[in-house]
């Protein structure tokens, strides 16, 4: 069965095909039944080889089934083929894109019924999913490198779906070309692996990884330049700190795409390849430092900027730019699997509240200003009881999904063992005052649209009725996705439980399980001394061996705390002390601010003043890139467009140096159109050229 | 210090391409002399008056489609011989020998025309280019009633020109080839002469063409003084005998360096570029972005990879390597902006030839074959691209302008697909064969040590993104600009949609299975 | 190699061309007879005007004549040295390592010959040698 596993790239890959070419002659439900089957599909495949991976992987000694389908480029040193590597980190991921892909399929049939568009948005929709399957399937960078490039394309096609206004045409060249800056990121560290690893393979690359760097051979700049490299592009797609002003931005698409790409699954490609290339980061501490600090600085900023949004969906997306923050926190600190285990909780919350939200504004007649809902909750119970499931998830509140995962990135912040000092503990408060805004903000955004009194009858009454529930293919998928966001956290169950953790040692496998352990290993190592590390050096390489087995492991991990009792204690505490965070910041601040005295809040805005429109204004970061990066860029490509292209063939040298005039007089006859400047110029290079090869 | 020439007669066979194109060319004016010999009031070269459609133009058509196949299935003859004799070339024409020493070892010994597989493949590439633009020249024609029969004779000629610089090895060859590659095309430039634009392109490139060989040939003679012969392994001899490098040599060669990057259009020799391109006829356009491209480069490759192995790497590669950041950064940076489509690729066909003279730079046998392959895809994109911009432009217009593209996608669906792929290929989006090509040409250069201009390199093809994007956006996500007509194309002529079809399979077959153009050009390595 | 030293006969041969020119022109004045009129004082005697414009427009159809004319100076720029080589590139030489091409080099040259008379012909069918 494993070997069948391209299917689920496939199944999608048709699906866009066919709606591609016939879809303009198809009806709207069979191109939209079309394409959402085709993704279930491509789940049942994916379900189906997450099974058989399980029963070969516990006969099997690597956790790594690589299966290659062609050989792709071959050249000399260069050995690249198209083959796809399942193991328990790409059959997770391909799980979660295909199931929650094809609940938002399921969405979109209802969601984009009325849409002129409607087939073209299943054929980008479809193809987003295979391309994806192949970021998180391919065995090496460039095929990764294919998917990466995919999503960001279909990204880009989708933020201007609706591309009859301008506007949303614009946020998605701004998506694509702030990505492409994280792209050359990518390139270039795939260039570095390449030169000094001689594979761009995953499974090659992990396995003489650690004989290359021990031989010497390697530079020590070489994990260092390559893990910020990639991080570079990671920060690109994952909007993170300095590059995620896309995000926000990206909201312009149709509200489905908004929680398929840009909450679920495109913007984790970042923490996905992150994990993946786990050993070049874990052999830069440095680097694990520098995206501990830039996931931690997101996630805050971002969460400073989603108190004072008013539109449901920048709320929303900022949320998402500080979650995002908060998965590569706990990349930065080494937990892998943490990181991974919030990217699932997250995948199912936010995608809920993205749907929601969808409803609402569907609901709304296309509003998103949330001052001129409220109230919303008796018209639309369903949409307002998932809302509320998921707002309690990603507050962090016990038992729903966000608070293990999150409490899990805390208590791994918290425990780091790092050569920075006290790095850890700044971290962590940085993180806990995260959490803190994040149940906040959460609850202001539900609060002011479902709760209080109805602000919308006056405008909206005469020319709508009311609002309504929105149709079952779209209720569906909310509850589905509320009932995940609720229990998914179950998954990973903290320590202290002494429950069953399921995700860990599953995840273990390819997240480097070592590294964990060696953390708890260093940790055992202060009281117990060698003996104890001995033992978990042993268990982690089991881990390795056996995928099965993990009821056994799990309870070797254990033993390590349990041996602690103060930290489990400490650990209780801090859990205790988050979840008594949110609760106060949901129901103490939020509740009574936003559904009773509603007014109050205006006070507070003038007495915040410069904080609040700091806020508001989100840093000011988009106006910083504008004078510092666009306004010069532009003036530049426009000068040369301008000045030597227009101006000179239409003859009108006229005002030309105050647009142009620090480029200087020198290469203004550049693009003149008279053949004597062109002669000159030729001139010009022939002698420059003789200049450099004679006076040497 | 030189031997006297050897005329190798028997060895005239491994010509044939050449010699088939040649004939080619003679029978077309032998027909077109025959052929209307019994109208009393057309003149060969046009067409009857009672031809509307032009189909007058199909026999010329027809004889140069003869003539490129055969000339193909030799050379696949040719190859074939090639690999069952096992050396690196077929034979060596016109050989020349440096004087012997005591033992009576000739100290080099090279011909002026080397008939190996790098060669023969420039020259099946160079015969395919032929196929392609004289299919999509014949409905060019028809709908602009250019009924100019003469044309396909000066492309076959234009052809055996890139044939030659193929196989050129000497430094009097390879100017006499670039002659014959560029004399046909300064008229095929000026060939829609109710054109001001037309007019206009052919006389700037007759002028700064005529220049530029100026610079070669002078470069040439200086060359011919300091080493007594022009041969390229007579010039590797000589800078390996001499460690000294005398200037007079070095000023030779930087002049034929001019000639030659005058063709490639590196910055700073490229401004006649977008003038020519836009106001040339689209196919013959295509012809110059694909085939001169094709041939100047091989010719270049020739000559650093023949010639310059003795030379200290900075005496070339370092203007070289400059002219190639001038290129990758001039050319992106006026292509951002750009309205017109034809002026827009002329400026990323600037940007291209920074990326090729990039390899150039690596040089050696590997940086040939990567070479090959990147010209390959892009001559499959480019000449598709343009080809769909003569299909969509106006007929009075012979051009694109973008704010017509608005919209394109809800007309012409299948057009604007192929346009997006092609164009994105272009910009190296991975599974297209335009990654591959650049996949190996940064690999080569990073492979000689040139990381710097690899970084540099990698930066711009990220920046060339945002205008290869134009074209989406302006197909798929703009609304029509008020005011303006849109363009109609009409239905797809037959000759247009197999190029089309042709060049879209292409792309992204050699995008997924690249190896097929990778085993390609591994065959074309064998230099030296 | 110093090339320095073997460029001196390239100034030695401007120098001794300058003068073989200097000493045609001044034989000539000493020997023509001298009679000066309007038109002979023209620059040029071949009925072009010597002053007004430089951008003055020829009729294209000197381009014409002239572009024919190139065909036979071409003729002419090969057949010279072939003719003037014949023997050599027939029977070769001894002491040279030159292999003879015996009697392919005639039909060569009639090769040649007729690919030009070919092009003579296109013209003369095109209508070049027209003056119309």
């Amino acid at each position: 069965m494993l070997q069948y596993v391209w299917l689920t790239i496939a199944f999608p890959l048709v699906g866009a095909l066919v709606n591609g070419l016939f879809g303009q002659r198809m009806s709207k439900k069979a191109s939209g039944t079309l394409g959402s089957a085709m993704v279930f599909l491509s789940f049942l495949t994916a379900l189906a080889s997450y099974f058989s991976y399980k029963s070969w992987a516990a006969g099997s000694d690597s956790p790594y089934f690589e299966l290659t389908l062609w050989p792709w480029i071959h050249v000399g040193q260069l050995q690249i083929d198209a083959a796809l590597l399942i193991d328990p980190l790409s059959t997770t991921m391909m799980l979660l894109i295909t199931g929650v892909g094809f609940l938002i399929h399921l969405y979109s049939t209802g969601y984009m019924s009325h849409d002129k568009g409607y087939s073209r948005f299943f054929v980008y929709l479809n193809l987003f999913i295979a391309m994806m399957l192949i970021l998180v399937l391919g065995n090496n960078l460039a095929l990764m490198f294919v998917g990466w490039e995919g999503v960001g394309l279909c990204s880009y096609l989708l933020i201007g779906f609706w591309y009859q206004d301008m506007y949303n045409a614009k946020c998605g060249m701004k998506a694509f070309v702030v990505n492409r800056i994280g792209d050359f990121g990518v390139l270039l560290g795939a260039f570095i692996l390449f030169w000094n690893f001689n594979t761009l393979s995953f499974t090659e690359l992990f396995g003489n990884f650690s004989s290359v760097m021990n031989s010497a051979t390697i530079e020590s700049w070489v994990p260092l330049a390559a893990a910020l490299l990639l991080f570079l592009g990671a920060t690109g797609k994952s909007a993170q700190l300095p590059l995620h002003i896309w995000l926000p931005d990206a909201m312009a698409g149709p509200t489905p795409v908004s929680a398929l790409i840009h909450a679920a699954t495109m913007v984790t490609a970042g923490v996905y390849m992150v994990c993946r290339l786990n050993p070049v980061f874990t052999a830069a501490p440095t680097a694990g430092f520098i995206i501990a600090c830039v996931g931690a600085a997101t996630a805050f900023i971002a969460a400073t900027i989603a108190l004072t949004q008013n539109d449901i969906k920048k709320v929303l997306a900022y949320s998402t730019v500080s979650q995002l923050g908060f998965m590569f926190l706990a990349c930065g600190v080494g937990a892998y699997w943490v990181a991974m285990f919030h990217v699932l909780t997250h995948a199912f919350f936010k995608a809920c509240l993205f749907l929601g939200s969808g409803s609402v504004i569907h609901a709304m007649h296309e509003e998103q200003d949330t001052r001129v809902m409220g109230g919303l909750a008796k018209y639309m119970p369903l949409t307002y009881w998932t809302f509320l499931i998921s707002t309690l998830a990603i507050a962090g509140i016990v038992p729903l999904s966000g608070f293990f995962s999150k409490d899990e990135i805390l208590w791994r912040v918290a425990t780091w063992q790092t050569q920075f000092g006290s790095a850890p503990m700044i971290l962590w408060f940085v993180a806990i005052a995260t959490a803190f805004m994040t149940a906040f903000y959460m609850g202001r955004v539900f609060f002011k649209t479902f709760l209080g009194k109805p602000r919308w009858t006056k405008h909206y009454v005469e020319h709508h009725h009311h609002p309504h529930e929105s149709p079952r293919s779209m209720t569906f998928p909310l509850v589905v996705l509320a009932t995940l966001a609720a229990i998914g956290g179950f998954m990973g169950l903290p320590h202290f439980t002494h429950a069953p953790n399921f995700l860990e040692p599953w995840l273990a496998a390819s997240t480097g399980g070592e590294e964990q352990l060696n953390i708890v290993g260093r940790i055992g190592l202060e009281e117990h001394g060698s003996a104890a590390h001995d033992d978990h050096g042993t268990a982690a390489h089991d881990d390795h061996g056996a995928a099965a087995g993990h009821a056994e492991d799990a309870a070797a991990h254990h033993e390590a705390f349990v041996s602690f009792g103060s930290t489990e204690t400490t650990e209780i505490i801090f859990a205790l002390v988050s979840v008594a965070l949110a609760a106060f910041a949901l129901l103490g601040l939020a509740m009574p601010l936003y559904t009773k005295r509603f007014g109050a809040t205006e006070k507070l805005h003038t007495s915040l003043g410069p904080l609040y429109r700091l806020s508001l204004n989100k840093w000011y970061i988009d106006e910083l890139y504008h004078y510092l990066i666009v306004i010069p860029g532009t003036a530049l490509a426009y000068g040369c467009w301008r000045v030597f292209d227009m101006k000179f063939i239409d003859g009108i040298v006229n005002g030309v140096g105050n647009v142009l005039g620090w480029l200087g007089h020198g290469v203004r006859p550049f693009q003149t159109g008279f053949v004597r400047n062109y002669a000159m110029y030729l001139l010009l290079g022939a002698v420059v050229y003789l200049a450099l090869s004679l006076l040497k | 210090m030189i031997d006297r020439d050897v005329i190798g007669y028997d060895q005239i066979y491994a010509l044939g391409p050449v010699i088939i194109l040649t004939l080619t060319v003679l029978v077309l004016i032998l027909a077109d002399c025959i052929w209307r010999a019994f109208s009393r009031h057309v003149k060969p070269g046009d067409v009857e008056h009672d031809d509307p459609a032009g189909m007058g133009l199909m026999p010329n058509l027809v004889i140069t489609l003869i003539g490129a196949t055969a000339a193909i299935a030799d050379i696949f003859y040719l190859l074939g011989r090639l690999r069952a004799g096992g050396g690196t070339a077929l034979a060596e024409l016109f050989i020349a020998r440096g004087f012997p020493d005591a033992t009576g070892r000739h100290a080099w010994e090279a011909g002026a025309l080397a008939i190996d597989s790098f060669g023969l493949y420039v020259a099946l590439l160079g015969c395919l280019i032929l196929i392609a633009v004289s299919l999509i020249m014949l409905p060019y024609l028809q709908s602009r009633r250019l009924f100019r029969a003469e044309l396909f004779q000066l492309l076959v000629l234009s052809t055996i020109g890139m044939l030659l610089l193929g196989f050129s090895r000497d430094l009097l060859n390879t100017f006499i080839a670039i002659e014959l590659l560029s004399l046909p095309l300064y008229v095929l430039c000026g060939l829609s002469d109710k054109s001001s634009a037309s007019r206009e392109s052919s006389l700037k490139y007759f002028l700064l063409g005529a220049f530029a060989s100026g610079f070669l040939i002078y470069g040439a003679s200086l060359v011919y003084g300091a080493v007594g012969h022009l041969n390229y392994k007579a010039i590797a001899f000589y800078l390996s005998s001499n460690p000294d490098v005398s200037n007079v040599l070095l000023a030779g060669l930087s002049l034929v360096g001019v000639g030659i990057a005058f063709k490639l259009a590196l910055v700073p020799f490229h401004a006649w570029v977008p003038d020519v391109y836009q106001g040339a006829p689209t196919p013959v356009t295509a012809f110059m972005a694909s085939g001169v491209k094709v041939a100047m480069f091989a010719a270049a490759i020739r000559l650093v990879n023949d010639s310059l192995v003795g030379l200290d790497a900075q005496y070339w590669r370092d203007a070289l390597a400059v002219f190639a950041i001038l290129s990758m950064i001039i050319g992106n940076l006026f292509a951002l902006h750009q309205s017109s489509v034809k002026r827009l690729l002329a400026y990323s066909a600037i940007t291209h030839t920074g990326y090729l003279a990039v390899a150039l730079c690596a040089g050696g046998p590997a940086a040939a074959q990567s070479l090959l392959i990147y010209l390959a895809a892009y001559c499959i994109a480019s000449i598709g691209a343009f080809m769909l911009v003569a299909y969509l432009s106006r007929p009075g217009q012979d051009d694109v302008y973008f704010d017509e593209l608005h919209d394109l996608s809800q007309r012409y669906p299948a057009a604007s697909a192929a346009l997006a792929i092609l164009v994105l290929s272009m910009g190296g989006l991975p599974m297209t064969a335009g990654f591959i090509g650049k996949l190996l040409v940064f690999r080569d250069a990073w492979a000689a040590g040139l990381h710097g201009l690899v970084i540099f390199a990698v930066l711009n093809s990220v920046v060339s993104f945002y205008f290869y994007l134009r074209f989406l956006r302006a197909m798929y996500m703009q609304p029509r600009v008020p005011g303006t007509a849109p363009l109609e194309a009409g239905s797809m002529p037959a000759a247009y949609a197999i190029t089309a079809v042709v060049s879209v399979v292409l792309t992204i077959l050699f995008g997924v299975l690249p190896q097929l153009l990778v085993e390609w050009g591994n065959s074309g390595v064998m230099l030296q | 190699m110093n090339t320095t030293g073997e460029y001196n006969w390239v100034a030695l041969f401007l120098f001794g061309g300058a003068c073989v020119l200097g000493l045609a022109f001044a034989l000539a004045a000493l020997l023509r007879p001298s009679n000066p009129g309007l038109f002979k004082r023209l620059t040029f005697e071949s009925g072009a005007r010597a002053l007004g414009d430089a951008l003055v427009r020829f009729n294209v159809r000197f381009y014409i004549l002239a572009i024919v004319f190139l065909m036979f100076d071409v003729d002419v720029v090969f057949i010279f040295p072939w003719a003037a080589a014949f023997r050599l590139l027939v029977f070769g030489e001894e002491n040279r390592l030159f292999t003879p091409m015996g009697p392919a080099c005639l039909w060569e040259m009639f090769v040649f010959i007729g690919i030009l008379m070919l092009g003579w012909a296109y013209a003369y069918r095109k209508g070049a040698l027209e003056w119309v």
